[in-house]
């Protein structure tokens, strides 16, 4: 009797064979293995509405319903690391990023941008996001940039700040034109740089604006080596 | 002309091993990503999308991506060639596999995603793991009646040969 033959008896219903249960219990422990991992770490992290992200380069606390998602990545040719947090709002155009530059990236940093001081990245990096949104629309224009100096971070480093906003900057499905508004921080943190930045259609980013603020005075900036 | 049958039954058991490791990568193709969107929705659901940043998602992600993704791709080209191949099937279920993998991972440089970060632990190790167990238990899913047969009837067929008495 070849096996095909034996296909065509019925399967059981009281017993599955048994690699067939194996790969329903695989399915159904690999479930309830990864959702017990993920119920853990928001039950260790969770405060209030925000998660607290705490790791060798940075702690902050995130908005629980917000995509965050984490990377490092690394410079094969020159040395040096660069840590990226990006956090955005599943339904409103909104989002913030953070990045965190170890010594030899921040030197690099400079040099390859021909960059002086954080002033210039500041304002170097609100003009590259003037030139992405022209890329969608190339009638957005400049209605203000403001250059300024605040405090960023638990241990409030001063921070040298620029602020764009931009007429018709964002395009929805349904063909409307909104405007936008992005702001960029850089601070140096011992040896490394921070990039905060900060952008959305102009009511989601005025919506979400206390959400910016809540990140950026509980953010702590740790002395970032790279590994 | 036995030999020569046989042969030719190889050649067309390589062949549907080849089915079943292309019936094993168009899965991988098709399913993390629908799957993918499905996790991010429950996520978004329970209101914890924000768990994505921490290093511990990544590996619960990894776990429960080999469950419901690639185990099932690699299940699904195993009941192929399990269905199909009648000889050496351990051999003929490791080159579905190898072949759905493979063509996974080709697929992966050809798009640039080699390269992300965190592509092993998120991507490389569940498909590798999932699709080769998965093979398996497909193949052997489909042969389990035929070997629970057989090893039930050894005893008997050992009895015939060795007894003859029970000829006369």
């Amino acid at each position: 009797m070849s096996h095909h033959e034996s296909c065509d008896q019925p399967l059981k219903l009281g017993l599955p064979r048994l690699p067939l249960l194996i790969f329903l219990l695989l399915i159904c422990g690999s479930l309830i293995l990864g959702f017990s991992i993920i119920h853990f770490t928001v039950a260790a992290n969770k405060r209030g509405d925000y998660l607290s992200l705490n790791n060798d380069v940075l702690s902050v606390n995130l908005p629980i319903n917000w995509f965050a998602l984490t990377w490092e990545s690394s410079n094969r040719s020159f040395g040096g690391k660069v840590f990226s947090l990006i956090i955005f709002h599943p339904n409103k155009f909104s989002a913030i990023s953070i990045q965190v530059y170890d010594k030899v990236a921040t030197e690099r940093f400079f040099i390859e941008r021909n960059l002086s001081d954080l002033a210039a990245i500041s304002y170097w990096d609100v003009q590259r996001f003037f030139n992405w949104t022209l890329e969608k629309n190339e009638n957005a224009s400049v209605i203000s940039i403001v250059n300024g100096t605040a405090h960023a971070g638990a241990s409030e480093n001063i921070a040298r700040y620029s602020r764009i906003l931009i007429r018709n900057g964002f395009k929805s499905s349904d063909g409307k034109y909104y405007n936008m508004s992005c702001i960029v921080l850089s601070f140096m943190n011992k040896d490394n740089l921070v990039r905060i930045a900060f952008w959305g259609k102009q009511e989601d980013y005025e919506d979400t604006y206390e959400v910016f603020q809540r990140i950026l005075s509980d953010l702590v900036v740790k002395g970032y080596e790279g590994k | 002309m036995k030999g020569s049958e046989r042969q030719k039954m190889s050649w067309s058991d390589v062949l549907n091993s080849l089915l079943g490791g292309i019936i094993c990568f168009s899965t991988m193709t098709i399913l993390p990503g629908i799957m993918d969107m499905l996790f991010r929705e429950i996520l978004i659901f329970l209101g914890i999308i924000g768990v994505m940043a921490f290093d511990s998602f990544r590996i619960a992600h990894a776990i429960i991506f080999f469950g419901i993704a690639y185990l099932i791709c690699g299940f699904l080209g195993g009941l192929y060639t399990g269905y199909r191949v009648e000889a050496r099937l351990n051999l003929f279920l490791f080159i579905t596999a190898s072949i759905g993998f493979i063509l996974f991972v080709i697929l992966l440089y050809y798009l640039g995603h080699l390269t992300l970060p965190n592509i092993y632990i998120d991507v490389i190790i569940p498909a590798l793991t999932g699709s080769f167990i998965g093979v398996y238990l497909g193949g052997y899913t489909i042969i389990w009646p035929n070997r629970h047969t057989e090893e039930k009837s050894t005893p008997t067929i050992n009895l015939d040969l060795g007894d003859e008495k029970t000829e006369e």
